[in-house]
C-alpha cells in the first residue's frame, strides 16, 4: 500500500509548482461560508414552536455548509490544481543518453593513467547512474558520425521520429555502455543534442562527453558528465600526392602534421606500402622536429608508377601523444600513377594532340568506331576519355572531355557556330576556371549549345553557353564548344591552365578516387562496384564487408572496389583526418538551442492533468450555479 | 399608511357599546348596570317605605293588593373601568412590515374610543412600556392616541409580570382586554390570564399572529434567532417540516382558545393584514366583545 502510495506520489510531477500556495486561500472559502452563514441568521419573533418540531428540522447547530459549498471547493482544487501544471509521468523519468564516442575520447585520461576519456567517461556515468532514481528509463545514443540509438542488444540504429522506442533498466544501460566501442569519427554531438531535446520524448539529456555544452536560454533539461582535460597531441592532419606537372619534376607525398594542447618535441615520420595483400613494407623514415601547437608539411618523394596498393604514413612521437588513431594516413596508389587518356578522334592524323606532353598522363588514340568497338575492361582502364570532333551516344561511367562535338551530337547539340564568341558571363567559383582568367580564352570560333539538361554552362557567350560541365552515371563531363588542342604547354597558357583544370577536375569527382574520412558513407546502390576488403590500417582489420548498400566507412585504412564487370579494381583511402576531434588541447564547446526547445521539450514531460482537472473544475461551477439559480428561486418564490 | 381614525369610523364607533358578562362597578354614573342599587331605571327589588323616600317609586299596585306601602328599588347605572392591555415586546414587531404591533395598538384605540364615547373610562397600557392615565370621554381620545403613537415595540418581559404592573393601580374590576400575539408558553399565558381573573377582570383575549407566521415563511436553512430571547436556532425544512409546523402552531392556537373557553374568556384569533375596521364594527361584535 505504501510504496504504491509514494510512487504514485512520486509519479506527479508539476510544471508550476508555485500555484499550489494558492491552496493557503482555501481557509478563506471556509471564512466566506460561515460569515455566509452569519448573514443567513434571522430574526424571528419567536421560535417557540419551531423548537418543537422534529429534530430533523432542527439540527445541532455545527458547519455545515451546504452542497454548493463542496461544489466550490472542488471547483477551486481543480483549478489549483490544473493552474499548477500536473503531469503524469510513469515512475521514474525518461532519460535520453547521449554518449560521445568520437575519435578525441580515445584521447589518453588525465584522471588515470593508461585509461582513455571514453573508460573514464564510462566510469564517470556508472556513478552518476548511482544516484538516479531507481525507477528511470534510459536511452544510449551514440552522435559519431550522426546520431544513432543503441539497442538493448548493442546493434545501431537510425533514431526514427515517427517509432517509439524502448528505454531500459540502470543497470542495462550500464552494461550497454560498457560494451559499445568508440569509434574514429568525428561526432555531431550539436546537432543529436538538439534533435532529442527537440523530440519532446524525454524528460532529461545526459551528455557524456569530453566537450562543454553550452546552453542558452535556461533549459533545464541537460545535464552534461565531462571528463577529460587539454592534452597534447600530434596528429597526422592531411595526406596528399603531389604529381609531377609543369611546376614540378618529381612526384612526392606530402603529408601535414599538427600539434595542439602544446605538444612538440621530436617525432619519426614513417612512410610504408602496402599491397592488395596487405603486406607492408618501409620505405623511408624522416625524423622532425615538432613545432608548439603549429602545423609543419613532410615530403616523400615517391616513384611515379607503383603496383597497386596503398601509402601510409605514420607518425611515431618521441614525447606526449594523446591520440594514437590520428598518427596515421592512407593514401591509394592509384592517384599516384600515371592517368591514362583515351583519345577519340576521327582523324588519326593529328596525332594526340600535344596530350602525351602532359606529366602524369599517358594518351591511347582511337577512331571513333574502334572505339564502339572497345570492350568495358579496356575502357575502364583510362582514367580519362577524351572526344575531339566527336561525341559518344549516351555518357557512361567514365570521366570524358568533349571538344568541339558536331551540331547534331545527340547529348550536347549545338544550336549554331559562332565566329569570335564575345564570352558575357561564367562561374567564377567553379574548379574548372581556377587561376584562369576567362575573357583571355578568346577563342576564334565555337559552338554554341543549346540549353541542356545535363551540365551547367560554366561560360556563356552572348549567343549562349560555350562550355558545359556536369556529373553523370557517377562521372564527370566537360564539353567545350572551341578549341583548346594542341596543347603546347607553357606556349598557350590559358588553354594550358583550362585543360590541366580540367583533367584534374575530370579525376576528382563522384565516388572514385578520392579521399575519405572515417564515419562518412559510400553508397553503391547504384554503382556496379562492390566492396570487397580493407587493407592495412593502424588497427590492422580486415575483414569482409557487405558488399551492397550505403556502407559506413568506420575503420581508417584503405578499401578496394571492385567493378562486378570487369577485374577493374578501385583503390579508396579512408582516414581519420578530424581536426576538431585531434584537437585535444581545447575542450571546445557545444551549443544547444533556446529555451524554445525546451518548451517542446516539456510537453512530453508526461501525460497532461491539467485538462482533466479543468473539466472537473467547470463541471463543478456549472452544478454549483444550477443549484445557487434554484435556491434563489426558491427564495423569490 | 392612512389614519383609520376617519370621521366616518368614528361614527361607526359610538354606535358600539362594550360588552361586559359582569355588573359595572364604575365611580361614575355610566350606562352599565351596577350590582349597586341607584337611581337607574331597572326595577330591582321592593322594601318597605321609610321616611324620606321618593313617593314617585311607591308601587301602588302592591299596596292595593296588600295595603302596605312599598317602594321600587332601582338598579345603580355606573361607567365601566375598561383597561386595554396591548403586547408591547419585541416578537410584535416581527415579521417586519406585517404590522402586528399596529393592528395592535389601533384595535386598542378603537375599543378605547367604544368605551369613551360610552361614557366608559378607559386606561391602555402598552405591555412593557407604560400605562396611560384614565381617560373620560371622547375628548381625551386625541391625547391617549398621541400618547400610544409614540411607542415601538421592543424588549422582552414575562407576561404575567407586566399584566400585574400594569393593573396595579387599578382597584375595581375592569373589563380588560388583552391583545397580543401570545407566542409565549401556555403555562405563561394561563399564568398571566389567571392573574387577571383572580382579580376578577372581565377579560377578552384577542390573538394576532402575522401571515408569514402562519405559513412560516422563512428560509429553508439558517439560523433563527428569537428577537426577545435570543435564543438560536439551527432550521433545516423540508415540505415535511412545513407541515409539522402548521401542525404545532394550530395546536400552539388551540391550547389557548381551550383554555380561554374553560374558564369563560372570549378568544379572537387574527392575522394582521386584516383591516380595522372589518375586526372593529363585525368581528367583535360577532365574537361578544362589543355589542
Amino acid at each position: 500500500m505504501i510504496p504504491w502510495f509514494t510512487s504514485s506520489i512520486a509519479s506527479f510531477h508539476f510544471l508550476n509548482p508555485f500555484m499550489l500556495l494558492a491552496l493557503a486561500g482555501l481557509p478563506l472559502l471556509v471564512l466566506a461560508y460561515m460569515r455566509r452563514e452569519q448573514s443567513r441568521r434571522h430574526l424571528v419573533s419567536s421560535i417557540l414552536v419551531l423548537k418543537q418540531l422534529s429534530k430533523k428540522a432542527t439540527p445541532r447547530k455545527r458547519f455545515f455548509p451546504p452542497l454548493r459549498f463542496f461544489l466550490e471547493l472542488l471547483a477551486l482544487l481543480a483549478l489549483v490544481f490544473g493552474a499548477s501544471g500536473p503531469l503524469h509521468t510513469d515512475s521514474g523519468e525518461k532519460i535520453a543518453v547521449l554518449f560521445d564516442t568520437s575519435l578525441s575520447m580515445q584521447a589518453q585520461s588525465t584522471e588515470a593513467r593508461g585509461r582513455t576519456r571514453f573508460d573514464a567517461a564510462v566510469e564517470k556515468f556508472s556513478q552518476w547512474l548511482t544516484k538516479q532514481k531507481s525507477g528511470n528509463t534510459y536511452f544510449l545514443f551514440t552522435a559519431a558520425p550522426r546520431l544513432l540509438q543503441v539497442g538493448d542488444t548493442g546493434k545501431l540504429r537510425a533514431v526514427n521520429s515517427e517509432q517509439e522506442t524502448q528505454g531500459m533498466s540502470s543497470s542495462a544501460i550500464l552494461a550497454l555502455v560498457k560494451a559499445i566501442e568508440p569509434t574514429l569519427a568525428a561526432d555531431s554531438l550539436e546537432g543529436a543534442a538538439n534533435e532529442l531535446l527537440g523530440s519532446g520524448r524525454y524528460e532529461k539529456l545526459v551528455i557524456v562527453s569530453d566537450k562543454q555544452v553550452d546552453v542558452q536560454g535556461g533549459i533545464q533539461l541537460v545535464e552534461t558528465l565531462i571528463v577529460g582535460a587539454p592534452v597534447p597531441n600530434v596528429a597526422l592532419q592531411s595526406l596528399r600526392i603531389e604529381r609531377r606537372d609543369l611546376a614540378k619534376d618529381s612526384q612526392k607525398i606530402v603529408a601535414s602534421v599538427a600539434t595542439t594542447g602544446g605538444a612538440a618535441g621530436r617525432c619519426e615520420v614513417d612512410l610504408s606500402f602496402i599491397d592488395l595483400g596487405g603486406t607492408a613494407s618501409r620505405m623511408q623514415t624522416q625524423p622532425i622536429q615538432l613545432p608548439t601547437n603549429g602545423l609543419l608539411d613532410v615530403s616523400f618523394q615517391i616513384a611515379e608508377s607503383q603496383a597497386q596498393g596503398f601509402y601510409q604514413v605514420l607518425l611515431r612521437p618521441k614525447d606526449g601523444d594523446a591520440l594514437a588513431e590520428d598518427n596515421i594516413g592512407t593514401v591509394s596508389v592509384q592517384e599516384a600513377q600515371t592517368a591514362s587518356i583515351l583519345m577519340v578522334e576521327p582523324n588519326p592524323n593529328l596525332g594526340d594532340l600535344g596530350l602525351s606532353s602532359l606529366p602524369g598522363f599517358s594518351v591511347r588514340q582511337l577512331t571513333p568506331e574502334a572505339f564502339a568497338a572497345l570492350s568495358d575492361d579496356e575502357l575502364m582502364k583510362s582514367q580519362v576519355v577524351v572526344f575531339h570532333g566527336t561525341a559518344p551516344r549516351r555518357l557512361f561511367s567514365r570521366p570524358a572531355l568533349i571538344v568541339v562535338p558536331p551540331n547534331d551530337n545527340p547529348l550536347f547539340p549545338g544550336k549554331a557556330e559562332v565566329s569570335s564568341p564575345r564570352i558575357s558571363s561564367w562561374l567564377i567559383d567553379h574548379p574548372l576556371l581556377s587561376y584562369l582568367k576567362v575573357p583571355l580564352l578568346n577563342p576564334a570560333a565555337s559552338v554554341v549549345f543549346r540549353e541542356n539538361a545535363y551540365g551547367k554552362a560554366i561560360i556563356r557567350a552572348e549567343s549562349g553557353p560555350i562550355a558545359l560541365a556536369g556529373e553523370a552515371n557517377g562521372a564527370r563531363f566537360v564539353v567545350l564548344g572551341f578549341e583548346i588542342f594542341p596543347f603546347e604547354g607553357l606556349k598557350t597558357p590559358i588553354p594550358t591552365v583550362l585543360t590541366l583544370n580540367i583533367l584534374s577536375w575530370l579525376r576528382g569527382g563522384a565516388q572514385l578516387g578520392e579521399e575519405r574520412r572515417t564515419g562518412g558513407s559510400l553508397d553503391l546502390r547504384q554503382s556496379k562496384q562492390t566492396l570487397t576488403k580493407i587493407v592495412g590500417t593502424g588497427k590492422a582489420i580486415q575483414r569482409d564487408i557487405d558488399p551492397r548498400g550505403v556502407i559506413e566507412l568506420a575503420y581508417s585504412g584503405g578499401y578496394v572496389l571492385q567493378d562486378e564487370q570487369s577485374s577493374h579494381l578501385e583503390l579508396l583511402a579512408v582516414n581519420a583526418f578530424h581536426t576538431e576531434e585531434s584537437d585535444t588541447g581545447d575542450i571546445q564547446s557545444i551549443v544547444l538551442s533556446s529555451a524554445g526547445k525546451e518548451r517542446e521539450g516539456n510537453q512530453n514531460l508526461g501525460f497532461p492533468l491539467w485538462r482533466y482537472a479543468a473539466l472537473v473544475a467547470l463541471v463543478c461551477i456549472l452544478l454549483e450555479t444550477v443549484l445557487a439559480l434554484r435556491g434563489r428561486e426558491q427564495e423569490a418564490a | 399608511m392612512q389614519d383609520p381614525f376617519t370621521p366616518a369610523f368614528f361614527r361607526r364607533l359610538e354606535r358600539l357599546r362594550i360588552r361586559t358578562k359582569r355588573s359595572a362597578l364604575g365611580t361614575r354614573e355610566g350606562t352599565h348596570l351596577s350590582l349597586r342599587r341607584g337611581q337607574g331605571l331597572e326595577f330591582s327589588d321592593y322594601r318597605p317605605y321609610s321616611a324620606g323616600d321618593d313617593f314617585r317609586h311607591i308601587d301602588w299596585s302592591v299596596y292595593g293588593r296588600t295595603d302596605r306601602v312599598y317602594v321600587k328599588q332601582f338598579r345603580a347605572e355606573h361607567n365601566l373601568e375598561v383597561m386595554i392591555l396591548f403586547d408591547g415586546s419585541a416578537s410584535m414587531g416581527l415579521p417586519s412590515g406585517e404590522r402586528k404591533f399596529e393592528l395592535a395598538r389601533d384595535l386598542s384605540l378603537a375599543l378605547g374610543y367604544v368605551a369613551l364615547a360610552d361614557g366608559d373610562s378607559v386606561i391602555f397600557s402598552c405591555l412593557g412600556h407604560k400605562n396611560t392615565p384614565k381617560y373620560y370621554g371622547q375628548s381625551a381620545f386625541p391625547r391617549a392616541q398621541r400618547e400610544l403613537l409614540t411607542i415601538e415595540p421592543k424588549g422582552s418581559f414575562s407576561l404575567r409580570t407586566e399584566i400585574r404592573a400594569a393593573v396595579a393601580g387599578q382597584k375595581l374590576p375592569a373589563r380588560c382586554y388583552l391583545i397580543s400575539d401570545f407566542l409565549i408558553p401556555p403555562e405563561e399565558q394561563q399564568e398571566a390570564l389567571d392573574f387577571l381573573r383572580g382579580k376578577n377582570f372581565d377579560v377578552s383575549v384577542v390573538q394576532i399572529i402575522a401571515p408569514s407566521e402562519l405559513r412560516l415563511e422563512l428560509p429553508n436553512s439558517g439560523t433563527m434567532v428569537d428577537v426577545e430571547s435570543g435564543e438560536e436556532l439551527q432550521i433545516a425544512l423540508d415540505a415535511t417540516s412545513l407541515r409539522e409546523y402548521a401542525q404545532k402552531l394550530g395546536a400552539h392556537v388551540e391550547y389557548l382558545e381551550r383554555y380561554c373557553r374553560r374558564v369563560g374568556i372570549q378568544h379572537l384569533v387574527l392575522s394582521s393584514d386584516e383591516s380595522l375596521s372589518d375586526v372593529v364594527l363585525q368581528k367583535f361584535p360577532k365574537a361578544g366583545l362589543l355589542q
